[in-house]
Formats: structure tokens, sequence, C-alpha cells
């Protein structure tokens, strides 16, 4: 089967049978977009994000709340946890196969520190993996941040949801 | 990238291509293509399993185990399975970052996997994966799963060395009575063995092992917080008897 487009709202996939019924039965479950559902295959694809905070910064609650709702609606998350430096976010990246990379600041290095993660991106070849990046970040820079090539800046009290739809349709 | 130019690519030590090409064995996608892409490639690599309960400290002795293996120059790779959820498909990985490495090593290779419920906590494929990374050049691929703890021992299969996991006040010695634990076991160890308790679990395992009958398992006690008894379990590792284990087919 092939990779699934981000285009057609894929989410992730699995076996399809039991858990798959669960999970449309699941009240809880309705609040995600959940399946690519695959019947000739029974078979899906979890879409890959990895997950960091670069530099120094502590701050992980953010990072992880979206780590748990991107699991919950499907997604297989790599954490790479605090204290990253860009090279090795981008190692992780590269080894992990990730369709996605998303990044914490909530320290105000992020002009200083994504510039270097888009450039080792590039360096590496890893030109179809889309970065999304999380935390504190003024308004002027998320412009900024963008003629970078990073495909959305998302600020604090963001739903969940909106990553997800976000991450699902490919939609900036 | 598709797996035309990941072969091709592969075959030029592309680490993008290896990292693709894993990802088509884990999603069983091209699955035969890429066994007849490997039939024709030797290898003299060995494969390290590391099981045992969530929270005894596999990753983390793992990290300790790489530091290790890449002073003596070693190419080590990591195939690191987590469980899948079994309502959503989502699955959050957390081995890699108790591995932490010197930047731009490009002698390890970490990679994690979500194991769907159900398959024995290892990833689909995953002989091919340990395949794929041996004809990539790496010298030992360690494996990491949750499981064998009591039943999920498909492990057992693809480890040329197997370590179940143990730590102090783990269970009383019935546990190590129980089936499935520890006879697939080439090494116990007991990690976290700077916590009080370690002497008295080891003292109940080497009790056990002593049976009439019963294998002659070595018995480890680790610690990966301070370091303790890791150049006494690579050892034992590297003395460890290959024990070929035949697996009874359910």
């Amino acid at each position: 089967m092939a990779r699934p487009e981000s285009s057609k709202g894929v989410v992730a996939s699995y076996g399809c049978g039991s858990g798959f019924c669960r999970a449309q039965h699941n009240p809880q479950l309705t609040l995600f977009k959940i399946v690519f559902f695959d019947e000739m295959t029974e078979h899906l694809t979890a879409k890959r994000v990895v997950l960091a905070k670069i530099g120094l910064d502590g701050h992980d609650r953010g990072i992880k709340v979206v780590a748990r709702g991107l699991r919950d609606a499907g997604f297989h998350v790599i954490y790479a946890g605090l204290w990253q430096p860009p090279e090795a976010v981008v190692q992780a990246v590269e080894d992990e196969d990730a369709d996605w990379v998303g990044i914490s600041l909530l320290s105000g290095a992020h002009l200083t520190l994504v510039p270097k993660i888009m450039s080792l991106l590039k360096d590496k070849g890893l030109n179809e993996v889309r970065v999304i990046i999380g935390g504190i970040i003024p308004e002027d820079d998320i412009v900024k941040l963008e003629k970078m090539g990073v495909n959305k800046v998302f600020g604090p009290g963001t739903p969940i949801q909106e990553i997800v739809d976000h991450m699902s349709t490919g939609e900036s | 990238m598709d797996l035309d130019e990941a072969i091709s690519e592969f075959q030029s030590h592309d680490r993008k291509a290896l990292s693709r090409l894993l990802s088509f064995a884990a999603e069983s996608e091209h699955i035969d293509e890429i066994r007849v892409f490997l039939d024709k490639k030797e290898h003299s690599g060995k494969t390290l399993g590391l099981t045992g309960a969530g929270g005894v400290g596999k990753s983390s002795l793992i990290g300790k185990l790489i530091e290790l293996l890449r002073k003596k120059d070693q190419m080590v790779a990591v195939l690191a399975c987590d469980p899948e959820s079994p309502l959503t498909g989502g699955a959050l990985l957390g081995d890699r970052i108790r591995m932490s490495r010197p930047i731009d090593d490009k002698g390890l290779f970490i990679r994690s996997l979500a194991t769907a419920s159900g398959h024995q906590a290892i990833a689909d494929n995953l002989d091919v994966m340990i395949q794929l990374l041996f004809a990539y050049g790496f010298d030992k691929v360690i494996l990491e799963t949750v499981g064998a703890g009591q039943g999920d021992i498909a492990i057992r299969k693809h480890a040329d060395v197997l370590l179940v996991l143990l730590q102090p006040e783990a269970g009383d010695d019935l546990q190590w009575e129980k089936a499935g634990m520890l006879e697939v076991a080439d090494i116990i160890v007991i990690n976290k063995s700077d916590l009080p308790g370690a002497d008295r679990v080891a003292a109940q395992l080497k009790n056990q092992l002593s049976f009439p009958g019963a294998d002659d398992i070595p018995v480890v006690q680790t610690s990966a917080s301070t370091g303790k008894g890791l150049d006494e379990l690579w050892n034992t590792i590297q003395t460890a008897p290959f024990r070929k284990i035949v697996l009874k087919e359910s």
C-alpha cells in the first residue's frame, strides 16, 4: 500500500475489525478524526511525528500535552525530549523517517535555533518533512519563521484539535 | 522515495534510504521485494535482545551499552518497540530520550517502532529490519521490547543473546517459577541494583536456578544510573552460550 497523502485527511491506520469498530463506537474518540481504512489491505499507516524541545528551555508541559493529543488522534509520536541540540533532532527525524517534526520553544531563541533546524533538514535532503513550531512566538516572528519554510506556528491556547486537523489535512 | 530509489540509494550507503526501507518493512509494504534484495547479503552481526516490564530500565541500560559499544568502535543500531493503542492506533514512542548520543555520531542508529496489540510486543517484520541494519553495516542490533515479562516471548527467536531485566522488589520466589518469564533468558539482569533489595532478588533467583534440571543462567546486577555491573554484564554477554530455543508454534 502506498503511503497515504496527508491531503486525503489521513491520520492513522490499523488492522481492521474490532479495533476499528471500537474506535468508531467509543464516544470519547469522536473528538478525533481517526482513521484511514483500507479494506483491500486491512492495514493502516500512522503518520510519524518527532516532537522535541531545543536549546536551553526546560518547560515541557505544553509539548507533552501535544504529544498526548497527537497520540490519541492516532499519530505515532516519537518524543525526543528536552534540551536537544538541532543536530540531534534532525538526526532523529532522519532515522525515524518522520513525516512531521514539532518543535516547542518558550525561551525566545526561535530565530536562532529554528533556522539551524531548517538548514540541517535541507542539508540532509529531508525536504518532505514538514515543520511545526509551538510556544511563545511573537507575531512578527511568525512571518519570519514561515518565510524560512516552517509549515505552521501554533501559539498558547491552541486547541489540540486544531493541530490534529492541520496535520491531518495538510492545510496551512 | 519509492522502493527502487530506496534500494539503489541504500546500496550507496544512504541513511535516508535505510530509514525508508525500515518504514516499508514496519508497514509491511514491498516486503517480498525487500526480502529478495536482502537474500544476497551476508553479515556476521549479532542481535542482543532486552526485555522486561515497563519502567525496569531497558532503555537506560541500552543507553549505557551503546556508550560501551561505541567506545569499542562497534556500529550499533537499536530497534525499540513500544505499544500502539488498540483504540486509536496512536503511540507515544519515548525510548530514544534515554539513549543520549554525541552529536553527529554516524555509528549509532535508533528507530522507534509501534507494535500493535496481540503481536507479542514485537513489530511486524522485525527479522527484515534486523537484516537491513546488518546489510547497512551495523555490527550489533539491540532489540528492546516490553513483554517477555509473562508470556510475550516472540523476541526470543530474533535475539542471539536475550537479556531479561528485573528490578528489586519485583516479586517473591513463586514469580520465578512461572512459565515464559525466565526460561527464555540467556542472562538475567537485575537492574536498579543500587536500590535496596537487589541482593535478595539475586539470591532468590540463584537459588531457583540451582534446582536440579534447571539451566544455569547467569544473574548479573547492574545499575544504569551508577554504571555498576556494566563491565560484568558485557563480559557475560560475550561468553553467553547461544542457546537455540525452539518456540512452540501457537
